[in-house]
């Protein structure tokens, strides 16, 4: 992203039913104009990791020292300014100050450098969100599920809506019902202060 | 409140119940609840991988409130990013397959 100086400007999202699709838009890098194509592709730029790698030893895979690296399983990366081992590749195995990948070769303790081929925590979303599945007797709809307070008779009314409908008590489970909606229904939504902030225009 | 005082109010009620029933009865609840109001708001984040175009949604999404990305060449910080709402239009083909489970 080293010449993404305004990222709203540059990166669009859309989605389907189960996915985020990501897009950057493409600058025509050969033009000294820097014409703009107005297409949007995948995400092309490069990573925000990077270091230096002080050491390797080769056995089963092979492993590369470098101090405090921050890489994960299963993170790319592309390797330079080694003998053997240039490429893009994938981590298999993590230490805090090592990083495996996969293969084996007889060159052995090289340097060279590595730089991430991704964003680390690029990407946030903030989403509407059901809640979590209730899975024991003990969970707290409030501090584990962030289910209101206020909103607690209602998951009582509808609970007792329910077990009325089975035990064949319809009046009952009918004022259950209605109380359990009309309570949803005038429940206000929490108010984040950044509602009432100054959002540029995008 | 626990599920646990949801099943003595109903209890002191409707006499004995099913815990895992109840259990159930109150997940459906908390599905009304979210689908009706919409108000309960969460943010998840994930890596930003070159070349991949799509990533997961979590699975208890309901809708897409807002998309940031972070802008690691000046100040560090995520900026909102629009919705490209004229796709079909204006996208290269995707050549993407992966996946990416947003966290």
């Amino acid at each position: 992203m080293a010449t993404r100086d305004k990222p709203n400007v540059y990166f669009a999202w859309y989605n389907d039913d189960d996915r985020l699709a990501i897009v950057e838009r493409q600058l025509d890098t050969n033009s000294s104009k820097g014409i703009d194509s107005g297409e949007y592709d995948s995400f092309y730029s490069g990573g925000n990791l990077s270091g230096s790698i002080t050491a390797s030893t080769t056995s089963s895979t092979i492993t590369f020292t470098s101090a405090s690296h921050g890489l994960a399983v299963d993170d790319t990366l592309t390797i330079s300014d080694t003998t053997s081992y240039d490429g893009d590749v994938t981590v298999t195995a993590v230490t805090t100050n090592t990083f495996s990948i996969a293969g084996t070769n007889s060159e052995s303790s090289e340097t060279g450098s590595w730089v991430s081929l991704f964003v680390d925590d690029g990407i946030r979303m903030t989403i509407h969100s059901k809640y979590e599945e209730v899975t024991a007797i003990t969970t707290n709809l409030d501090t584990t599920h962030g289910l209101d307070n206020s909103m607690h008779a209602s998951v009582l009314d509808y609970v007792k809506s329910r077990v009325s409908e089975d035990m064949g008590q319809m009046e009952q489970a009918q004022f259950f019902r209605t109380r359990f909606e009309a309570s949803v229904s005038k429940k206000t939504t929490r108010r984040s202060g950044v509602r009432f902030l100054s959002v540029p225009k995008l | 409140m626990t599920v646990k005082d949801i099943i003595s109010q109903v209890e002191m009620v409707y006499g004995r119940q099913s815990h895992t029933y109840i259990m159930q009865l109150v997940n459906d609840a908390l599905l009304e609840i979210s689908s009706k109001k919409q108000h309960y708001t969460v943010s998840a984040t994930a890596d930003l991988i070159k070349g991949q175009r799509w990533y997961d949604l979590p699975t208890r999404t309901i809708d897409i409130i807002k998309v940031e990305i972070l802008d690691t060449s000046t100040d560090n910080r995520y900026h909102l990013i629009p919705k490209l709402v004229d796709y079909h239009s204006l996208l290269k083909g995707d050549p993407d397959t992966g996946t990416g489970d947003l966290t």
